[in-house]
């Protein structure tokens, strides 16, 4: 079983809806919109859940909360089924930070010795895993008790939030996940013990007592290499980092053309040495370099990069991708991509070309296969 | 003379049975007083919200009915912590309901009462 097996359709995730494209496989072949769900609502993650065909979306309304619904594989229509809910509120925590489910920032499926088990990502920086398809949840309690928890922070929300979720292909009781602010945490035994993995990174927006602290880290966004799992790359707030050893250690990339500063990347499904992400000028600005959007590939484990442009908007372009708006099928060269203002693309070779399939969508929070 | 003293007795019979029969109803239309939960027509979009008449005589406890309805109505309204969700807003008969009573949601109901469940303008 391969991640993102159908490489047939791409879902759009938007501040107005969901969209489905049937993917064009080659420059001449266009990408098309097959359908649109939830028009004028905000899908922050969609999952399509290779293992047995349905799709997750997960709602943000903007005065009635989040929401989740299933789409089962051969059904036209959804179910909203069961949000993660945080447990009640003790009295002696926090009360600055209220245990209240504020956004599903990404969903995962578990592995496929596993089925029926999906994760999900949350501000304030829960852990969620249904055992029966979002039909019941559980907080990861573990994760939540921490020693240090109090020390993660907000980052692009007023809250903590998780946002990557890394299961491991060999074995699906070792999850890693990434978080914004709190650096990276692995569990080796299904969620029951969890370990801060985030040794080798730096945020040189702490204090300098406090750059390399683990729980202080904000990873962006870690994808993972399918076939070598222990190769993870991180697209941080203060660089990009790459470990080779399940997060045990990680090792900054440096040299890197354009910029080292943005929040996508996404990682060959086959080969551990290639991984793209898309730069921008820097915290401070957050738009493409010089206007003009570019894509950079490593094929070489990061030692070199590529700079890929060609068929993207290089004048007056102020396109943001955020975390989950760069995907790549498994085949290894279908990729989508999509933009804070609305411009998506897809590529059929790896990012040599690309094709503007559109330059009017929502905002778009996140893409998928 | 004795028949004036029946007269009498009956009468006060039949107003102590009046008297009687005015306590039980007014002690029923007491326990059957009607609330009435108007939801804002914005949650058809999403599930089931007819209006809904109730006996509560606490908010929170009329809500409860509604949610009895239409479960799924519950977490468009509250959070997990049985708040009122940020950008939800109650008036009970033209009164907003504020500050601590979006948590304990212990305004009392009244016979008659209307209360109406809004989306906020600061949701969107």
């Amino acid at each position: 079983m391969t991640p993102h097996e159908n490489r047939n359709r791409a879902w759009v995730s938007t501040r107005k809806g969901l969209f489905e494209f049937a993917v064009g496989t080659n420059a001449k072949n266009a990408w098309s919109t097959n359908r649109s769900d939830f028009l004028g609502e905000p899908v922050t993650a969609t999952l399509h859940d290779v293992r047995d065909g349905s799709l997750y979306a997960a709602l943000n309304l903007g005065h009635f909360g989040v929401k989740l619904h299933r789409r089962d594989a051969g059904s036209a229509s959804w179910k909203e089924i069961a949000v993660p809910a945080y447990p009640p509120q003790p009295e002696s925590a926090n009360r600055q930070l209220p245990w209240k489910l504020g956004l599903i920032w990404t969903l995962a499926a578990g592995g496929a010795d596993e089925p029926g088990v999906i994760w999900a990502g949350t501000t304030p920086g829960g852990l969620f895993r249904s055992r029966n398809r979002g039909e019941t949840w559980e907080l990861i309690r573990p994760l939540w008790d921490a020693p240090g928890r109090e020390e993660w922070f907000g980052g692009g929300f007023d809250t903590p939030g998780i946002h990557s979720i890394c299961v491991d292909p060999r074995d699906s009781r070792r999850v890693l996940v990434g978080i914004s602010c709190g650096g990276v945490w692995v569990t080796r035994d299904g969620g029951d013990t969890w370990v801060l993995s985030a040794k080798g990174m730096r945020a040189d927006y702490m204090p300098p007592e406090k750059a390399e602290e683990g729980a202080g880290q904000d990873p962006h966004r870690i994808a993972q290499c399918h076939a070598a799992p222990d190769t993870l790359w991180c697209q941080h707030h203060g660089g990009m980092w790459k470990s080779v050893n399940g997060g045990a250690l990680w090792d900054e990339i440096k040299n890197v053309p354009v910029s080292n500063f943005g929040f996508a990347v996404a990682s060959h499904p086959a080969d551990a040495d290639t991984a793209w992400f898309v730069p921008a000028v820097a915290d401070q600005k957050r738009i493409p370099v010089d206007a003009a959007l570019a894509v950079t590939r490593t094929r070489d484990g990061g030692k070199t990069f590529d700079v890929l442009r060609t068929g993207l908007p290089q004048a007056h372009c102020y396109d943001l991708v955020y975390r989950h708006g760069l995907e790549v099928a498994n085949d290894g060269r279908t990729l989508i991509m999509g933009s804070t203002t609305g411009g998506l693309w897809g590529s059929s070779n790896a990012g040599d070309t690309w094709q503007t399939i559109s330059t009017n969508m929502p905002p778009i929070y996140a893409v998928s296969f | 003379m004795y028949q004036a003293i029946l007269t009498a007795a009956a009468n006060e019979t039949i107003f102590a049975i009046y008297f009687f029969v005015c306590c039980v109803l007014c002690k029923i239309s007491k326990e059957f007083a009607i609330a009435k939960l108007i939801f804002t027509q914005q949650l058809t979009r999403f599930t089931d919200a007819p209006e809904v008449e109730t006996t509560a005589t606490v908010l929170r406890a009329g809500l409860e009915a509604a949610f009895d309805l239409n479960p799924l109505l519950r977490g468009y309204v509250l959070d997990e912590q049985g708040h009122l969700r940020k950008h939800v807003v109650i008036f009970v008969d033209g009164v907003r309901v504020r500050d601590h009573e979006r948590v304990m949601l212990d305004v009392p109901l009244s016979s008659n009462s209307t209360v109406h469940i809004l989306q906020a303008l600061s949701g969107g």
